[in-house]
């Protein structure tokens, strides 16, 4: 379990005050705007944008340095299986098919879960 | 329940453990990728891939669905102001329960065949409670205080027991299986073999009424 007694817990630094302050205004200014369905909305944006940043970022690398565009694992079989070319096609192609099967993924089990709450008549659901 | 935890959990924390949980997914969906294109050769089948999208999506959306529907479970419940009957918070029977535990400390509760696996009651005061065929399973009762308890049948497999207090505690068929004990104080225990004894001295467990082998210097 991830439970910490109130001992363990560390005082947050300064930083870590700042950002509270911040995502507790967000989060004010996000219910205030959206109700309950603001979190939702604010993880999804999270997650594309945290995906877009882990996963496009080897593609937007690899097309500065190899100066090619990789769209699929065929193309990845046209380079030479000695040259590093090929290998980084195949990290680019699955990290960008990775980023779709994620996001999709993430929102369908958030909506699921939604759907579960709703089905238990939890006058909370967002849905 | 998950929307009990979002009112209850700050942005913040839920913005760190999306986080946390989408590094760990993307790990898991790009290693199985990874697997997918070395079992092909580089070469996947139109039908692989599309089998591979479909199953991932599963996964995460499974793997999703759990970990939210799952955060109450590890949710510290205490302090939480379900006080008031016009809050729009609804927690269902289970979680009011443990919040009851927590927050209104009270001895000699009812807790016969209550479910309450999974629950945070570290250092809950669980003074002669009736906990007998109680679900206790996987629950953290760290520093709880169990002492005059009836505990008979309850199930405490997996239960994490560090530094409980279990003075005269019915444990007449209780399961303590993989249940952490290190630390736990037990004295004038009903139902406890001599075997079960050793093995939970063996975990880590005090007895004080058990003479303590001297470990050889």
């Amino acid at each position: 379990m991830s439970q910490q007694s109130p001992q363990e817990q560390e005082p947050p630094n300064r930083f870590q005050k700042f950002l509270l302050k911040i995502w507790e205004n967000l989060d004010f200014l996000g219910k205030a705007l959206m109700g309950d369905l603001w979190r939702t909305v604010y993880l999804s944006i999270q997650d594309a944008i945290a995906l877009g940043v882990l996963l496009q970022l080897p593609s937007f690398v690899g097309r500065i340095i190899i100066g090619k565009d990789f769209s699929s694992f065929d193309v990845c079989l046209k380079e030479n299986a000695w040259g590093v070319a090929r290998y980084a096609c195949f990290i680019i192609v699955a990290s960008d098919f990775c980023l779709w099967i994620i996001l999709a993924g993430r929102i369908l089990g958030r909506f699921w879960t939604e759907l579960s709450e709703l089905r238990r008549g939890n006058r909370n659901g967002s849905g | 329940m998950v929307q009990v935890n979002r009112k209850e959990v700050s942005l913040y924390k839920e913005a760190k453990a999306g986080l946390s949980s989408l590094i760990k997914q993307t790990g898991q969906v790009f290693a199985g990728l990874i697997l997918m294109l070395i079992l092909t050769r580089g070469n996947p089948p139109g039908w692989i891939v599309a089998s591979s999208f479909f199953i991932g999506i599963a996964f995460v959306a499974w793997s999703e669905n759990k970990r939210t529907t799952k955060r109450i479970g590890s949710a510290d419940l205490s302090g939480a102001d379900l006080s008031d009957e016009t809050n729009e918070t609804k927690l269902d029977e289970k979680w009011h329960k443990v919040w009851e535990i927590v927050n209104q400390p009270e001895a000699n509760r009812n807790l016969s065949g209550a479910n309450l696996s999974g629950a945070n009651l570290s250092s809950a005061n669980l003074r002669s409670a009736d906990l007998r065929s109680a679900n206790l399973s996987n629950a953290n009762l760290i520093t709880a205080n169990l002492s005059n308890a009836n505990l008979s049948n309850a199930n405490l497999s997996g239960a994490d027991l560090s530094s409980a207090e279990l003075l005269a505690t019915n444990l007449t068929n209780a399961d303590l299986s993989n249940a952490k004990v290190r630390n736990a104080c037990f004295r004038d225990n009903l139902g406890i073999p001599e075997s079960l004894k050793s093995n939970l001295i063996a975990r880590g467990a005090i007895f004080e009424d058990f003479p303590q082998v001297p470990t050889p210097v």
